[in-house]
């Protein structure tokens, strides 16, 4: 610690004299120290033959583990590293930076083969470090027991796996230690890797269930120091079908019960087990999380927005780099995802993810919007806090000896060398195939946390070094507060990091735990400081096949003095009030007091959800988008229900109409006094056409509501006379009669936006009409329509009059008319797919387009009016897609799609774009989806490699590129425009949680009954293309007003959370009814107490 | 051969020749026809093929243009053989005005085919490394310059002209065509282990034919009634493919591998693949062609004729057999066995990414043997060595038929194809073949 204030001081000193001089060079937060200078010389080094190779050994590149811990109790953090094929080193740290490597003095170096993971753990309660290896075997696949070095308390260890039943002869992986039936031993997750081949799987068998006796996981209790398996029993799968890669531990639902997530490779989708607290866990993972990793790889727990629960990361494949998404990088298609989900593989997505924790027994997955989906082939991944300013930054070990996945490789250029082998050797040499195999090392990543779920790469971590780096373990290994680096690397020297100018506050903590668990492991540690707080488990296993330090160091920022409250393991709690920061403190668990129970502060109101609610079930029919548009990433074949609330029969109560998608009748559910509702289904109209819009309004002037039903998707042939909107007359009585031709000429065209406003003052309401997609050539131009009513219900098409503008304006999604400027005229506002945000002005015989001075070039979904910030005035509340995307836009760089017939076959293709920092446009699609529909781009690009720097004017040559329309997007978040009065308008960003996924419902109520209106948003989309990934981090959102239009996301605290695609919300009196695509309608009232 | 080549260069090395002699056209055919540079060009084009991995639909299309092309270039100077003008949908006569003095109808069947090929292929520096040969070897042979513009010329000007006719056989129109959707029907095709590729092809019928009058001219019987029941017609095919396959013996399990073609086979080790590549089934029927002619010692004219024959049959073949694949949209017999038998059972073949009725390999190895047999008769022994270089065996055959029938039944031996896909395709394909070869052959 006085070593630390020397570095401050001098740095102060350092930054008063450069006041005037140039700044100085930002330093970098970790030194990589010199092996052979600190005694840490490692490397763990490969090699293949014909005979032992990735071919024969599908986990031969996934490299060693990291374990820090002091073995000697002498206050130092000591090194332990794992081989694959040498022997495993116990490095005893003397201090200032000297390690002594102790391995053969200590008989840890190993007589298994293949060492994989390893634990430090005090496995036999006398207050040592133990340390148990896992092992995965020889190329016999035999000699893989585990073991287990007992410490004798004088650096010597036995080795004595077998006398407790842990010399498990699994492809073991790793293993955590945890006391989870709080017996107050320490009982072990033994995570262990299939035995069998992967390309022998039928993914239509499920195997989950099903036990293998010889590999499989395993959950082993302590019984008195002898290992038991109680998988079984305790609810664990354990078959030949995990493939597991991380196993994490933690409490998840904050019950102080240990929780365990699984993070599985391959086909098999993870598993997250919640502690039943009598023995027994269940896996819950499909009801808590909605898209996960496909091949998950390691994962990491830790609180990373410090709200006190635990958010899960786990790492998978997605190259972060293009030009190696370009040739290393496939996607599943739509088929395969469908067989995967139908077989119960739950939605597997290639990318890292960060399952956010909400709270309430569900999970967002934030990863796209944090930043942190792609970080190439990625193993140890680790939360903690590099700089302590009291955030959890992220590192990311990755890298792999030999490029397996290179698609030139694999397509071009091994069969050549197989036939070759095939016919000279009567059989396949894989050392020659190995060795045609690229190898190229990847950086590490760093991520610095800035809050907010906003993760950059931290570009002076002094981490980001190109490597093949697998497991890792972070612990502060000169004890001056700040948490050291170790990497474990394949063919290369292991990496020791120095933190040398961590600038936040600390405080470190030892804990020391009672009876059988002597370091506490399962301990919840809450540091606060005023407002702020942090919370972290004492878990050591974590990252890849890794174990941490268990001396815990929380990065705390600014504060001087901080309260620590520890949980420990048996619910007993320790207060420490009011410590000063920068220290090391030591707690006993013998010190604890039981917990004293929190009154909960239960909020004066909140949602609760109505069973039996409105019963009505939308359902799509079946239809694949990207069967008929291949380079299109979302669908548009799901677009409703729209719903229409409207008083239709003149009893005074609003009832719904829902307008039916294909195959389903259109509906009206009339409500009752008592506030049920009755369903009757709309006969006058097929049930063929896919009905996305209904809109109640007086057509006719005859004082009742009548019924515009527009009818879009995709799913209906362009030249079907389904695609004809319809207007159906109200008898008054709510009957809807035949529709009649009422609309100038025939429209055949998909439509989704509609809103009636009598706009000429003559008394009857005219309608906007905004056609949604041309069918089968998405990015073509849409128009939108101004419809006059003749009074009678006839309608004139006067858009040529009063906006020319709406010709040919783009894929329009919603409008609304409303006086925006308070000359009494009814406004319009119009927004759409790749459009800009059209406030039309209303000026009488015409309209006049605003020009918003801020980017405003969107994925719109919808539009809604309300007064936001009390000044009387409408603002404009607008769904975006959101910041949880693979796309990225800005008015630097906006997305952009180009549209054209490029090979000029009569099929238009959509090239959709970002553009990169050097000002060009690079296409999203994958060389082989991209030749698949213009075929003759690949005699210009006729392997992975020459497609891989291709910005769209190397694809295409000037006259095509002329030809294309070009659309934009630079600005994808959900807003809304504060209306300033006089036709200005202020962009305000909807907070970060709207920002999840994308918004398709706006709905506006005083939830808090304070007088201004505050939100109940929805959204989500499922029929994405799996390279990009569904939308599904949303459960709607209950956003609260403060009156000035900043808005608070209580959803979770008030009770409202909804899964699934929301479409619609519609609030008849205290009901609020959220309509969803495909699923059943929820519905929820407030209660006030 | 040789003799001329040495003559030539002891004149040169002797000085003798102050004024060149050039070859005269008989020459020059004779040259081409020992240095077998036609039949080296279709072996070049597969295994370019190979390399830049075509379905074998898409492979059928990238032979029968270059084949066609090469024989209507040919054919002038060969006036008994007719052109195959207005017998090939949308194919008009070529009407370019050849100066025979400077152009050999022969040489330009060569450079035709390669500078077609190079269109419908991908790596076209592998092309262009070949035309080099071509080059190199015909520069040692003292063809007159002007001779070698000339036919250059001239294969330029057929090249383009067959191009123009090929560019309108719908194939730019079938790349945006819907994909083949996958839906709960337990009875309709999906994707199959371990690769799981979507159906190749779907709207192969699409394609413009070249003979037969559409793609339904030939439509076979549908496979027998979707029934899972025990002791079902339906029920014995599946369980029949079974049990041959879990009762293979050594020579049923070569055949099933000697016949196999499949293009791109994904081995599967965790995250590292690796793919052997083979011919297409078309491809080794048109090494067989190859094997013939050498075995007859056929002419240029004959050779080139008998490969265009084969290629257009082949891809009418092809055509007419995905029409009924996508009629009848079948599942395959691994994807049932998995699910109603035994869920570990895999068939010795990879099974291909298309439905099942009928069998592609019974439709167009039929198809080709008869018109093989049509063209050298029937009985034409042969031994097969088309695909020695990706490792498989040689393999003896008493007529085309016979080769045909074996690649036909190969298919149940691999585990791939209902026996009623294997008979039903064969008699497809000998329809197929027995209309090309008649509305080839006749004189008008």
């Amino acid at each position: 610690m006085e070593k630390r204030i020397g570095i401050l001081v001098v740095l102060s000193l350092m930054l008063a004299c450069n006041d005037n001089s140039s700044p100085t060079p930002v330093e970098d937060l970790f030194e990589l120290k010199d092996n052979q200078a600190i005694g840490i010389e490692f490397s763990n080094d490969l090699s293949y033959s014909s005979d032992f190779n990735v071919y024969k050994y599908r986990n031969f590149y996934n490299g060693g583990g990291v374990a820090i811990g002091d073995i000697n109790n002498d206050g130092l953090a000591d090194v332990f590293l794992t081989a694959n094929q040498g022997p495993n080193r116990l490095f005893l740290n003397e201090g200032n930076w000297q390690f002594k490597d102790i391995t053969e003095t200590a008989g840890v170096g190993g007589q298994r083969a293949w060492s994989t993971g390893v634990a430090m753990a005090d496995v036999n309660a006398d207050g040592l470090l133990d340390i148990y290896v896992c092992n995965s075997g020889d190329v016999a696949g035999d000699n893989k027991e585990n073991e287990l070095y007992i410490n004798q308390g004088n650096l010597q260890f036995k080795e004595q796996a077998a006398d407790y039943n842990l010399n498990d002869k699994g492809f073991s992986t790793h293993a955590s230690f945890f006391d989870y039936d709080k017996d107050g031993d320490l009982d072990v997750y033994i995570l262990n890797n299939s035995f069998q081949a992967i390309g022998s799987f039928n993914l239509r068998k499920n195997e989950r269930p099903v036990r293998d006796e010889l590999g499989g996981d395993k959950l082993m209790q302590n019984q008195g120091g002898r290992f038991v398996d109680v998988s079984e029993q305790a609810g664990i799968y354990g078959s030949v079908i995990g493939f597991g890669l991380g196993v994490t531990i933690g409490d998840v639902n904050n019950d102080h019960w240990e929780d365990i997530f699984v993070s599985n490779d391959f086909f098999e989708r993870d598993y997250l087990y919640i502690n039943q607290q009598d023995g027994t866990f269940k896996e819950d993972l499909t009801n808590e999380m909605q898209s996960i990793s496909g091949a998950s790889m390691g994962a990491d727990m830790a609180d990373i927005n410090n709200d006190g629960y635990q958010d899960i990361f786990v790492t998978e494949m997605l190259p972060s780099d293009y030009q190696r998404l370009k040739t290393v990088t496939t996607f599943e298609d739509w088929d395969r995802y469908q067989l995967n989900v139908n077989n119960g593989y739950h939605h597997q997505f290639t990318r890292n993810v960060l399952h956010l924790n909400r709270g309430n027994n569900t999970f967002s997955e934030v990863s796209r919007l944090a930043g942190i989906e792609a970080s190439d082939w990625s193993w140890g991944a680790l939360f903690f806090d590099m700089d302590n300013d009291g955030y959890k930054d992220l590192f990311i070990a990755n890298g792999i000896y030999k490029d397996l996945t290179d698609q030139d490789y694999l397509q071009y250029i091994a069969n050549e060398s197989v036939i070759q082998s095939i016919v000279t050797n009567q059989g396949v040499n894989y050392k020659e195939l190995i060795d045609i195999i690229p190898s190229n090392k990847v950086a590490n990543h760093a991520y610095k946390n800035n809050g907010n779920l906003e993760f950059r790469e931290y570009t002076h971590s002094g981490l980001l070094t190109p490597s093949f780096s697998n497991g890792a373990a972070y612990g502060d290994l000169d004890n001056d507060g700040d948490l050291d680096l170790v990497v474990n690397n394949v063919n290369m020297p292991c990496f020791v990091y120095e933190n040398r100018h961590a600038q936040g506050n600390y405080i470190k903590l030892r804990l020391v735990g009672k009876g059988a668990n002597t370091f506490a492991i399962g301990s919840k540690i809450k540091v606060s400081a005023g407002q702020q707080a942090w919370v972290v488990e004492n878990q050591p296993a974590r990252g890849f096949q890794s174990s941490m330090d268990p001396a815990i160091v929380v990065g705390v920022g600014a504060a001087k003095q901080v309260d620590i409250e520890v949980t420990w393991p048996d619910g007993q709690v320790t207060t420490l009030a009011d410590a000063p920061t920068n220290q090391a403190i030591t707690i006993e668990a013998s010190s604890a007091q039981p917990e004293a129970a929190e009154p909960a502060t239960a909020s004066p109101f909140s949602f609760r959800q109505l069973t039996p609610g409105l019963n009505y079930r939308h359902k799509e029919n079946a239809y694949i988008d990207f069967n008929r548009e291949r380079l299109v990433y979302h669908g548009h074949s799901n677009e409703g229900p729209r719903v229409a609330a409207g008083d239709v029969n003149g009893d005074g109560i609003t009832d719904l109409l829902m307008p039916g998608p294909k195959g389903m009748s259109c509906m009206l559910y009339l409500s009752e006094k008592d506030g049920t509702l009755t369903a009757k289904e709309i006969t006058a109209v097929s049930a063929d056409a896919e009905y996305v819009a209904a809109h109640l309004f007086d057509a006719d002037q005859d004082g009742d509501l009548d019924a515009y039903l527009a009818s879009g998707g995709v799913e209906i042939t362009e030249y079907s006379a389904l695609l004809q909107d319809q207007i159906l007359f109200n008898d008054g009585r709510g009957n809807f009669a035949n529709p009649k031709q009422v609309f100038p000429n025939e429209q055949r065209m998909s439509t989704l936006a509609v809103d009636s406003e009598d706009i000429d003052g003559d008394g009857d309401l005219d309608l906007f009409v905004g056609e949604r997609i041309k069918i089968g050539r998405y990015g073509a131009k849409c128009s939108g329509y101004i419809l006059e009513n003749d009074g009678s219900g006839n309608f004139r098409d006067v858009t040529a009059s009063y906006y020319p503008g709406l010709k040919d304006i783009g894929m329009i999604t919603d409008a609304r008319w409303s006086d925006l400027n308070g000359d009494k005229r009814p406004d319009l506002v119009v927004v759409g797919e790749f459009m800009e945000v059209n406030i039309l002005v209303n000026e009488g015989k015409q309209f006049t387009k605003v020009d918003l001075p801020f980017p405003n070039a969107g994925m719109w979904n919808v539009l809604q009016l309300s007064d936001l910030d009390g000044d009387q005035d409408l603002d404009i509340l607008l769904g975006n897609l959101g910041a949880n995307s693979r796309f990225e836009a800005s008015a630097e760089h906006p997305m952009r799609l180009y549209y054209s017939d490029f090979d000029q076959n009569g099929s238009p293709e959509c090239i959709l774009t970002f553009n990169a920092p050097n000002g060009q446009d690079y296409p999203y699609v994958l060389r082989h989806n991209l030749t698949s529909q213009l075929p003759y781009l690949k005699k210009k690009y006729p392997d992975f490699q020459s497609f891989k720097n291709a910005d769209i004017t190397q694809i295409f040559d000037e006259a095509q590129l002329k030809q294309a329309s070009v659309l934009d997007v630079n600005e994808l978040n959900s807003v809304w425009l504060r209306n300033m009065g006089n036709n200005q308008f202020e962009k305000q960003l909807l907070p970060l949680s709207a920002q999840f996924s994308p918004v398709y419902a706006i709905a506006s109520i005083d939830v808090d009954k304070d007088q201004d209106l505050d939100l109940l948003l929805g959204g989500n989309l499922f029929k994405v293309q799996p390279e990009v990934g569904m939308y599904d981090a949303s459960y709607g959102q209950c956003l609260i007003n403060d009156g000035q239009g900043h808005f608070t996301d209580r959803s979770v605290a008030l009770g409202f959370s909804v899964t699934g695609e929301i479409r619609d919300i519609k609030i008849i009196g205290e009901k609020i009814y959220v309509f969803r695509n495909n699923e059943e309608a929820v519905t929820y009232q407030i209660n006030y107490d | 051969m040789r003799s001329i080549t040495w003559w030539i260069m002891l004149l040169s090395l002797l000085g003798v020749s102050c004024q060149k002699d050039y070859l005269t056209q008989a020459e020059i055919r004779e040259n081409l026809q020992q240095s077998e540079l036609f039949l080296r060009s279709v072996e070049n084009l597969t295994d370019i093929q190979v390399h830049d991995i075509f379905s074998p639909p898409v492979a059928s299309r990238v032979y029968v243009y270059p084949c066609v092309a090469a024989y209507e270039a040919i054919r002038p100077a060969y006036p008994e053989n007719e052109s195959f003008a207005n017998r090939l949908s949308g194919l008009t006569p070529l009407n370019i005005q050849a100066d025979t003095a400077v152009v050999s109808f022969d040489l330009a069947a060569i450079y035709v085919f390669n500078e077609v090929g190079k269109q419908f292929i991908f790596s076209e520096e592998k092309m262009v490394d070949w035309q080099a040969e071509v080059d190199s070897i015909i520069n040692t042979w003292q063809v007159n310059p002007r001779v070698i513009q000339g036919s250059k010329d001239y294969a330029a000007q057929v090249g383009q002209f067959i191009m123009a006719w090929a560019r309108e056989d719908n194939y730019n129109q079938t790349r945006t065509m819907p994909k083949f959707s996958v839906t709960d029907d337990p009875s309709r095709w999906k994707p199959t282990p371990p690769a799981y590729i979507e159906g190749i092809e779907p709207n192969w019928n699409k394609i413009r034919t070249l003979v037969i009058d559409s793609a339904a001219q030939f439509r076979p019987p549908p496979p027998p009634a979707f029934d899972l029941t025990e002791g079902s017609t339906f029920g014995k095919l599946i369980k029949e493919v079974y049990d041959v396959g879990n009762n293979l013996d050594d020579e049923q399990r070569l055949i099933a591998s000697f016949w196999d073609c499949n293009p791109f086979v994904m081995h599967q080790t965790g995250h590292v693949m690796f793919a052997t590549k083979k011919i297409t089934p078309g491809g080794h029927w048109m090494g067989i062609t190859g094997v013939a002619c050498r075995k007859a010692n056929a002419s240029l004219m004959e050779s080139v004729k008998a490969h265009s024959m084969v290629s257009i049959g082949l891809f009418d073949a092809f055509i007419s057999c995905w029409d009924e694949k996508y009629r009848s949209s079948l599942i395959r017999p691994e994807t049932l066995i998995n699910e109603k038998i035994d869920p570990d059972w895999l068939p010795t073949l990879q099974t291909p990414p298309f439905p099942e009725h009928t069998s592609g390999h019974s439709v167009i190895s039929t198809a080709a043997a008869v018109i093989l047999t049509e063209l050298f008769g029937d009985n034409f022994e042969f031994v097969d060595v088309v695909e020695t270089k990706y490792g498989l065996p040689e393999r003896h055959f008493n007529s085309f038929m016979e080769a045909s029938r074996e690649a036909a039944i190969s298919r149940l031996y691999g585990g791939i194809h209902y026996r009623t896909a294997i008979e039903d395709g064969v008699k497809q394909g000998r329809q197929v073949g027995d209309y090309i070869t008649r509305r080839l052959l006749s004189s008008d």
